[in-house]
């Protein structure tokens, strides 16, 4: 089963001065297999204890995502699996104040044990930013950009999910296909951090567009048999 | 589009949640700021949050729309320079028409004194 794109749904807040963010509501899909993954932009790379959550189910930092202080911007990314369905908001928390963006996207199809795998993070001085997340094919790979040059990112290589700003703090995410090797860029104004990581896709099932569920149970499928 | 600033709330807080709303925003607007200003802060100890709903349908029903949280005492940026306000700021789903709804509350553990700004454009 691959990741779903069809049940992509993002949802982004940018902040100054807090220690914490929580995105507008969005509607998560319910089906099944679901996981989200929470990208998340500091300008200050000294903040410590942060928390992610989606629907209230908590998350966790996915391994080798995290910038820290390589970087003056910071990156880092949380996954999350197997939040709630319908309309729910995302959160994220720390400690120590800074100018952030916190963005959340869920999906389906994506493996409960090992959602998320293969995180990265590169750092930079100088455009475009740019990150080559490991995957597979039917995968899915994320990443999440940070940058503090006051101008917004722009011409992803991938596809968008979002784009915002805070102060003179960017932030971004883009979302990109399991191709062996999915290298995500952005043109920045300055000093950039981001982080990768790949969605691992549900193993056994149909293919996602399919739908199981659609073939043994609708309806006018068996009105057919009995006309 | 111009910058639309609305102060729905300011004074005195007694601690718990103190609610603003509902606001009607001008048409035709994508984003919003929602801020609180820092500078009675300076001395208190206990975290600040305060959020925001959106309606789409004149009132009737409601959406969280964003929230954020922030330490009270003074804090400074990466420069060492005093904040004076904290916000968050997010997109409408949609441009605001005549059945935009703002609502919001900041939560205090604290007595304080300070004032919500809704920056829209």
């Amino acid at each position: 089963m691959a990741v779903s794109t069809a049940d992509i749904t993002s949802a982004s807040t940018s902040g100054s001065a807090v220690t914490m963010l929580t995105t507008p509501a969005f509607t998560i899909t319910s089906n099944t297999n679901r996981a989200g993954f929470i990208g998340l932009s500091f300008n200050n790379n000294a903040i410590s204890a942060l928390t992610g959550s989606i629907g209230g189910t908590a998350g966790s930092a996915i391994s080798g995502t995290d910038s820290g202080t390589t970087a003056v911007p910071r990156s880092v990314m949380f996954g999350v699996t197997a939040p709630p369905s319908g309309s729910q908001t995302a959160t994220a928390s720390w400690t120590g104040s800074s100018n952030a963006i916190i963005g959340a996207t869920t999906t389906s199809g994506v493996d409960q044990t090992t959602s998320f795998n293969n995180g990265t993070f590169a750092t930079g001085t100088a455009t475009p930013s740019s990150v080559a997340i490991t995957s597979t094919s039917g995968d899915l790979t994320v990443d999440t950009e940070a940058d503090a040059s006051g101008t917004l990112p722009s011409s992803p290589t991938q596809t968008s999910l979002w784009v915002t700003f805070t102060g003179a703090m960017d932030g971004a995410a883009s979302r990109g296909p399991g191709t062996g090797t999915t290298t995500h860029q952005w043109t920045v104004g300055g000093t950039w951090a981001s982080s990768g990581a790949n969605f691992s896709q549900a193993a056994g099932g149909v293919p996602d567009n399919i739908g199981s569920a659609n073939i043994t149970s609708s309806p006018g499928r068996f009105i057919g048999w009995t006309a | 589009m111009a910058l639309t600033s609305i102060v729905p709330l300011t004074g005195a807080l007694l601690t718990g949640k103190s609610t603003f709303g509902p606001i009607t925003p001008p048409l035709g607007l994508s984003s919003v700021q929602v801020a609180i200003d820092r500078t009675g802060l300076a001395l208190l100890t206990q975290p600040i949050n305060w959020q925001i709903d959106l309606s789409l349908d004149a009132g009737a029903t409601w959406l969280p729309w964003g929230a954020a949280g922030c330490p009270a005492g003074q804090i400074t940026d990466i420069n060492l320079v005093v904040q004076t306000e904290s916000s968050f700021t997010v997109n409408f789903q949609q441009l605001t028409d005549a059945n935009t709804r703002l609502r919001g509350s900041i939560t205090t553990l604290e007595p304080l004194t300070t004032s919500v700004t809704l920056r829209m454009s």
